[in-house]
């Protein structure tokens, strides 16, 4: 699979996303199109992963894109990549999403026990990972690092819930979150 | 009640909080260079993780967005960022105590001391060392009419910084005392607090914890007394 950071070729010669993004909060529909290109797969795949349902995940990513155009004056070069800007606005929306509807459901149908789905999760994204470099890195975490962070990075659980399914306490599970999260940044280097 | 939010930096970037926690620590962050630092550090491997799953979305998205885009004015920029003032936001703040003390502090320093650099220089040292020190607990608590007391302890350092603001004045022949309680002692009289009327108290910083476990308020004759003349009107539990 191609990089899709990679592709797109800016109007005017740029080529850093950031810069790019200057240019959008000028207005420069342009500009906005090789954002499109680049970041629309990265946010519409987190959607995915996190939301599970592509008419879902469609409308994640659209609402998100719409939205980097709309706040593209309020990105602060300085202040984070602006790769990292777009997906943790993506994240937080589809993480929304699943825990409103979540809770719709929880109100519908009143039940006490909730059926987790985390081996499940932790399955796939255990195989389906397109970046080997990840899923190598993800392996060199404890089970309790790699399930906390999987269940609650591309399942969209909060911490205590990852703490009751895991049967582990909230303190142990926010200090696995960190360390494993410390970990993987170790081993995956500081740039993508 | 004793709140320490720097370990939620690995779930809240994992968007793992719920939401009452993730505001909280929202409001904390810009008080807070360690945790500022640490959540930019986390959020490169969480980048990583959403960049791991990428996707192409189905080809109609392109025009849909391109067309909405079209249509949708842009937001102004955002003009420079006030600092986020800890009053009116309920319980929110209350994560941010450690911080909460560190501005109380800048804020007297600034209106106090333009003259004497050297003296807030000291007092500033003075009290980063104890919200530094590696066992340094902090406990705020909030009276009825909703003034906040904060205190950041260390037993290591025997010692803890007490911070008020919003008290209510008092007639000058009054005063608000501190005391260290200890179930098996009298209460030792941990200093006296005059909060002015338009800002925060000073920091008290009292020595000698002992074998206290809690620091009490009453109000006193002014100047304090040897011991309290009531029961506490606000408890708060130290390191």
């Amino acid at each position: 699979m191609t990089d899709p950071l990679s592709g797109g070729a800016a109007p005017s010669g740029v080529s850093d996303l950031g810069a790019l993004l200057v240019l959008v909060a000028r207005g420069d529909q342009d500009a906005f199109e090789v954002v499109y290109q680049r970041l629309s797969g990265p946010v519409y795949g987190l959607a995915l992963r996190v939301v599970r349902d592509p008419a879902q995940a469609e409308e994640i990513a659209q609402e998100v894109l719409v939205e980097l155009w709309r706040k593209a004056s309020h990105y602060r070069p300085g202040k984070g990549a602006a790769t990292a800007w777009a997906l943790t606005m993506a994240h937080r929306r589809a993480v929304d999403r699943v825990r409103s509807t979540q809770a719709d459901r929880d109100r519908e149908e009143r039940t006490a026990a909730p059926s987790p789905d985390y081996d499940e999760v932790a399955e796939e994204v255990g195989t389906r990972l397109e970046h080997q470099q990840v899923r190598r890195c993800m392996r060199g975490l404890t089970q309790t690092q790699r399930e906390s962070i999987t269940l609650a990075y591309y399942g969209g659980y909060t911490y205590r819930e990852v703490s009751e399914l895991l049967g582990v306490g909230l303190a142990a599970v926010k200090t696995r979150m960190r360390d494993g999260l410390i970990r993987l940044r170790d081993c995956l280097g500081a740039q993508p | 009640m004793t709140h320490d939010p720097h370990d939620l930096a690995g779930p809240y970037v994992l968007d793992a909080l719920g939401d009452t926690e993730r505001r909280r620590f929202e409001h904390h962050l810009p008080r807070c260079a360690a945790c500022a630092d640490e959540t930019a550090g986390l959020r490169e491997t969480t980048t990583r993780l959403a960049l791991a799953v990428a996707h192409p979305p189905p080809p109609e998205l392109r025009a849909r967005v391109m067309t909405e885009i079209a249509r949708t004015r842009q937001s102004p920029p955002p003009l420079r960022r006030r600092l986020p003032s800890p009053r009116g936001r309920g319980g929110n703040w209350l994560a941010a105590a450690a911080c909460l003390v560190l501005a109380v502090v800048g804020a007297i320093t600034a209106a106090h001391f333009h003259g004497d650099a050297e003296h807030a220089q000291d007092l500033n040292r003075r009290i980063a060392a104890v919200m530094t020190a590696p066992d340094a607990q902090t406990s705020t608590a909030q009276t009825r009419d909703g003034a906040t007391v904060t205190i950041v302890s260390s037993r290591s350092l025997d010692k803890a910084v007490i911070t008020s603001s919003r008290l209510k004045r008092l007639p000058t022949a009054k005063t608000y005392q501190m005391w260290f309680l200890a179930t098996s002692a009298a209460p030792r009289s941990a200093g006296i607090m005059r909060p002015p009327a338009d800002r925060p108290s000073w920091p008290i910083i009292a020595t000698g914890l002992g074998n206290a476990q809690q620091i009490g308020m009453t109000i006193e004759p002014a100047g304090g007394s040897p011991q309290p003349s009531s029961a506490p009107f606000l408890t708060l539990p130290l390191a």
